[in-house]
């Protein structure tokens, strides 16, 4: 029995001690909106993310108000009630799991294909969402890249019935970290 | 006579709504320059932050900040802005401020003030479209 004990111990702390954060503090996201009648991008140069490369773990958040666009009246109506009411909701974010964070040689430089599972948060709802990605490992840096769809409305960023046509359903994101060891 | 009237109202009207509706598309962007900022400390801003979230929201979010600070680590973000991290008293994370213009060097361990916009808190609190005050 004390052997047992002593065995998970050894193992946790194997783990503890292959465990490795990555941290970055100002990656970037981005997102665009194609319609036929406008195109609409905005960008944020503070998202805050940690992926531990011995478990998987994996989150990001962002600031609402940090997202900067061309327009200052876009940028207004972007933060405004009926999109992000961004006084209520200052924040959003993801938190999931790499599944295949095995596949990932963090001392061989290469890209590898991730697939990303988990929740995202946006103005207090919640969903679970997959996202395929990449970590790019390159003379010991390390970066994330990922591009996927958010359907606006299933966050409730509906807009006034005016603009809708103005407005994809589907918002394409990219998100970009450039990740710190820690 | 009073037909031409009410063409030349409802011209003027017409013109000086588009003319509105110009201005507004155009509006300039918000310059943290021309405004007042509430003056305090990397490490009392933080600390509001990380103790009551949603008071520090109501204080500080979307409000011109005039942080002062013990610059922990200068950087360049993806679109080669400044940034700088001031030190608080947590260890790992601080108060992250960007610059829409380039400060010049700053130096580890200098005390800065940083005049910027708050849009929020992460793990960071989180101040951009700022400017060095000294």
């Amino acid at each position: 029995m004390k052997k047992i004990q002593l065995l998970f111990i050894l193992l946790l702390s194997l783990q503890t001690a292959f465990s490795q954060l990555y941290i970055t503090r100002n990656g970037l996201i981005s997102f665009y909106s194609h319609t036929a009648l406008e195109d609409i991008n905005a960008s944020n140069n503070e998202v805050a993310s940690v992926l531990n490369s011995a478990t998987g773990d994996f989150e990001f958040k962002v600031a609402i108000k940090s997202f900067h666009f061309k327009k200052t009246a876009m940028e207004e109506h972007f933060n405004n009630a009926s999109y992000m009411d961004s006084e209520k909701y200052p924040r959003a974010g993801f938190k999931g799991k790499v599944t295949n964070i095995s596949t990932v040689d963090f001392s061989k430089d290469g890209v590898y294909k991730v697939t990303v599972e988990g929740n995202l948060t946006i103005k207090d709802v919640t969903k679970p969402v997959t996202v395929n990605g990449s970590i790019t490992v390159k003379s010991g840096a390390v970066s994330a890249d990922a591009v996927f769809n958010v359907l606006r409305k299933d966050y409730n960023i509906l807009g006034e019935s005016f603009v809708q046509k103005k407005i994809a359903e589907q918002i394409q994101v990219t998100i970009k970290c450039s990740y710190d060891k820690r | 006579m009073k037909k031409r009237k009410i063409l030349t109202a409802l011209g003027v009207v017409i013109i000086a709504g588009a003319a509105y509706a110009f201005y507004m598309w155009n509006k300039p962007r918000r310059d943290v320059r021309d405004e007042e900022g509430i003056k305090i400390t990397a490490t009392a801003i933080y600390e509001a932050f990380s103790t009551d979230e949603a008071k520090a929201n109501t204080l500080y979010l979307n409000k011109a900040i005039q942080v002062t600070g013990e610059v922990q680590e200068v950087k360049k973000n993806d679109a080669g802005q400044t940034v700088v991290y001031l030190k608080t008293n947590d260890p790992l994370y601080g108060v992250n401020c960007t610059f829409k213009e380039n400060p010049g060097t700053l130096a580890n361990g200098s005390t800065i003030t940083f005049k910027g916009i708050c849009t929020g808190f992460l793990s960071d609190v989180i101040i951009n479209e700022g400017v060095i005050v000294q």
